[in-house]
Order: C-alpha cells, then structure tokens, then sequence
C-alpha cells in the first residue's frame, strides 16, 4: 500500500457491477463523492471481524464499512452533509440502518443469493466447482444467518413483503429529488445505491426486487443510473476487466497532489 | 401465573412474559403490542406463562383460531380485520419516515442497546430480574446466553467491541432525540402507530435497563426529550401501569 492513500481491501470484481458487494460499493461510491483518492487491492483477506471491505491508511487498520466511512468522514474533513439540519439527517441514518439490517437480508440475501443463485452465479461468470461449494457451504450458511437475525424465520411471502415495504417507503421519500435529501448527494446516498445497484445489474431478472424496482419504483432504478453516470464514469471499463485508468481507483502509484489538483478542477 | 380461564371471546389473547418489577414487559415488542391495543381500544388478555410460538418468539397471539407471531404481522391482522388505521392523518412521506425509523429501532438500536445492555453485559442482573433461581444461572449461560449471543453473531453486531456497539446505539438513539425534538407525540400532535413502536423500544432504557447502564442516563440526561415523551405516552396509556407490575 502507498503511504498517505488510502487502500480499500475488497473482494475481486466480477460481473457486471464494479462490486456485488453491497458494502464495497457503497464505500468506493463514498470515497469518490467525498474525491478521496484511493487504491484497491483484491487479494481477498478479510479483517479480524471476518468481514470485508476494509480499509488500510498508513498505521490506521479500520474494519466495517460504515466505521471506515466515519473514520474517512473525520480524517478528511468531508463537508458532503454538513449542510443538512438535524432532522434530515436523523432520516438519513435511519434509512440506512434500514437498508444495510433489514432490507439488504430480503433483497440480496434472500431473493437475489438463496433464491436465484444460479442466475446469480452466470452473472458473475462463476465457475463450476465454486458454484457446487457455493451451494454446498455457502447458501446454508445464509440460511443459518438470516435465521439467526430473526428474518429468516418467515415465510417467503413475508420475506419478500418485508423487502417490499421497506423498498417503497424509501421511493415514497425520495420522490422526484434527484437525491434522497435534496438536490446534493450526501452520504446515505452512497449507502442506498450500493444496495440498490445490485439489485437492478447483479440480479436475476426473475427476482422480485428487480421487477419491482423496474417496473414500479421507477424513481429508484433512476436513482441509481444517475448516480452511474456521475461517480462511476469508468463503470463499464471496469466490468470488463480493463485496466483501471480511474484517478480515484488505481492499481499503479498515485500522486495524491496530482489528484487534488484534478479534483479542484473539476 | 395461569392462563385467563374465562377468555372474552372477542378478546385477542396475547402470549408474552411475566410482569417485570419496573416494567410491565421486559420485551419491548410485547410492550409495543400492548400499548398499541390501549391505542386502539382492541379488547385483549394476557396469557403470561412466557410460551414461546411457532417462530420460537414472543409476543404472539391467537386471533379467530390462528396462530400468529411477530408483533408487526399481528398490528397488520388487526388493522385488517377491525378496519384501524391509527395513521390515516398522516401523509406518505411521513408513512415512510416512521417505516424507516420502526425498521432501524427494531433491527438495530435494539440489539446494540437492549440486547447488548442486558444479554452481553450484566446477564445475572436479567436472570435475577426475570426470577430464575440462581442455581440455575450457570446453565441459562451456558445454553441461553450463548445462543442469544450466536444470534447476534449471525446478524452482524456482535462482531463488534462494546465501545464499537455503544457508538452504534448512541448515534440511532441521538437521531431517534433529534426527530422527536419538542413534539407531544413522534410524528407532530397526535399518536400514530410508530408511538407504539417508540413507547415500546424507549420505556425499556428508562425503566428497565441494569443499574448505571449508560442508556439510561443517555435517555433521561442527556436527551431528556425522550424521558419525557415516554411520561406522556405512560400517563396517557397506562394509566394502570403500577398495577401490571410485578408484585
């Protein structure tokens, strides 16, 4: 890792979305709206908590993804939610506890993983012998965890309405706002796309989360292609594999002036 | 205790634990159900032999000869079948406001608050609490204690250190203070069905938290806001509350 950048430790990139990971995405959406420039390395190590991503910034080692965006958020002074007033932002968290405790057990756990997880596994070009132990060790072991949380003792009919409910009243909030806290993104932002991305571009077509944010929550599906396009220019370079030319995501050294630089530009 | 013998058949009978000493429910679901059925003048009885259902939970009820556990799905039935619609003032966006902070206190404060406060840390003081001999105390640990604390492993926070989880707490807790502000009831001026959900999840850290645990102090100090709001909402739906106390 380069001194003074900060490197986000994620699990490699498959498929067509720069991470099926909800919180990978979440935290390099964040890392560039909030243009901390930053390296990824993909050699798979999971922190102490068992979890990844993680981040490494000089001797600063911080795990959970929601801890490294608060750690980032001190350590670079970012000013994206500054400007929202006590009760916005007292939404804002609650949606995304929302969203990454509940939502994200129905939506990608239940319906996108155990339930179409043979799609799932053709979308992310996974080979033969990893998808038989996916399903071997993997999939129970979900199962295990979704009832563990509580979620997993319902019904598949009470699982997707719960998904569903919770899916709604977050297009309910955000409306026609560009944003879901108005015409700026800020954080949660970050949060509710990297959910929401993978399950309109990492997901069977046949899953009901996809259909619903398709065909009924319109405002969503919009959401996150407007969020494409500004923060993940380089989206389909990096699903096919090219090698990443990105200022804020690099394999090669960065020159954290350079970036700054490019960043006051823009 | 034993079970209502004469049941009013238009009652809902309501499975739940037996009355805490500080509380009338040491579960802030069982809580919020009940204060949701003073809400809305739905007739229930207890029945406080602490049977678990179906999904090995508690609060569950027995409506028209059904079984039905978990507390949101009970309000839905009820709401359903009596035609209740404790919101029908408030707009959508509101609808969903309250949706998100149900679904954030429910999946979230609670574990790192209530279950931590009380399960993690400070599991004699439960025990004691719930009169489980203290003969016993070794085996509830060893069997209870370490599947509850499986469950939470399983849902993500007990990966994390105390300090970790009370920050996690404090910051849903914080929000819960901000929205709330000066207001009489969570959404404005009157009660609406997320006032059971609140009542129910902050009654628990007022009353029923171990001696010197910080929520307490958090909820009445600190953001006395809260405090204050779960007075209102205990005048103004228990107003028996001292007579469904342990004794």
């Amino acid at each position: 890792p380069q001194p003074g950048v900060v490197t986000v430790h994620e699990i490699p990139r498959r498929g067509p979305i720069p991470s099926f990971s909800p919180f990978a995405l979440k935290l390099e959406t964040f890392l560039r709206m909030a243009k901390i420039p930053y390296q990824v390395d993909h050699s798979d190590k999971v922190s102490k908590k068992g979890k990844i991503p993680w981040i490494e910034l000089d001797e600063d080692v911080i795990s959970d993804s929601t801890f490294c965006i608060e750690y980032l958020i001190k350590k670079f002074a970012v000013r994206l939610d500054n400007h929202l007033c006590e009760e916005d932002k007292a939404i804002a968290r609650c949606m995304w506890k929302m969203i990454e405790e509940n939502t994200f057990w129905a939506t990608v756990v239940q319906d996108r993983t155990i339930n179409h997880i043979d799609e799932f596994m053709k979308i992310c070009k996974v080979p033969f012998v990893t998808v038989v132990l996916i399903k071997l060790i993997s999939v129970p072991r979900l199962k295990k965890l979704m009832y563990s949380h509580g979620i997993g003792r319902h019904s598949q009919e009470e699982i997707r309405h719960i998904g569903q409910q919770d899916l709604q009243a977050i297009s309910t909030i955000l409306g026609t706002k560009p944003f879901f806290l108005g015409d700026s993104a800020t954080t949660v932002d970050a949060v509710i796309f990297g959910l929401l991305a993978n399950l309109t571009h990492c997901i069977s077509e046949e899953a009901w989360s996809y259909k619903l944010l398709k065909n009924d929550l319109k405002n969503l599906d919009d959401f996150v292609e407007r969020m494409k396009d500004i923060y993940w220019p380089d989206w389909n370079e990096l699903i096919e594999g090219k090698p990443n030319t990105n200022i804020f995501c690099s394999q090669d050294s960065i020159d954290p002036d350079a970036v700054m630089d490019m960043c006051n530009e823009l | 205790m034993a079970a209502v013998a004469n049941q009013d058949k238009d009652a809902i009978l309501m499975y739940h634990f037996p009355r805490a000493s500080t509380i009338p429910s040491a579960s802030p679901f069982a809580l919020k159900l009940e204060t949701y059925f003073r809400m809305t003048g739905v007739k229930y009885e207890s029945d406080l032999t602490g049977k678990f259902s179906k999904k090995g939970k508690i609060p569950w009820v027995i409506i028209d000869g059904k079984e039905i556990g978990d507390s949101a799905f009970i309000i839905d039935y009820v709401n359903n079948k009596y035609n209740i619609d404790l919101d029908k003032n408030l707009s959508d966006l509101d609808k969903s406001i309250a949706h998100c902070f149900r679904k954030m206190t429910e999946e979230n404060t609670f574990w790192a608050s209530i279950s931590y406060g009380r399960l993690v840390d400070n599991f004699p003081w439960l025990l004691k609490q719930l009169g489980v001999p203290s003969a016993l105390t070794w085996i509830a640990k060893l069997i209870v204690r370490r599947r509850l604390l499986k469950n939470m492993w399983g849902h993500g926070i007990g990966r994390h250190n105390g300090a970790e989880v009370r920050s996690i707490a404090e910051g849903d807790i914080r929000s819960i203070s901000e929205f709330l502000d000066n207001k009489p009831f969570f959404m404005g001026d009157q009660p609406t069905s997320i006032d059971a959900v609140m009542f129910g999840f902050l009654a628990e850290l007022v009353w029923f938290m171990p001696p010197q645990h910080w929520t307490t102090k958090f909820v009445t100090e600190e953001h006395s806001n809260i405090a204050e709001y779960c007075e209102r909402m205990k005048a103004k739906f228990w107003p028996d509350w001292e007579d469904n106390l342990k004794k």
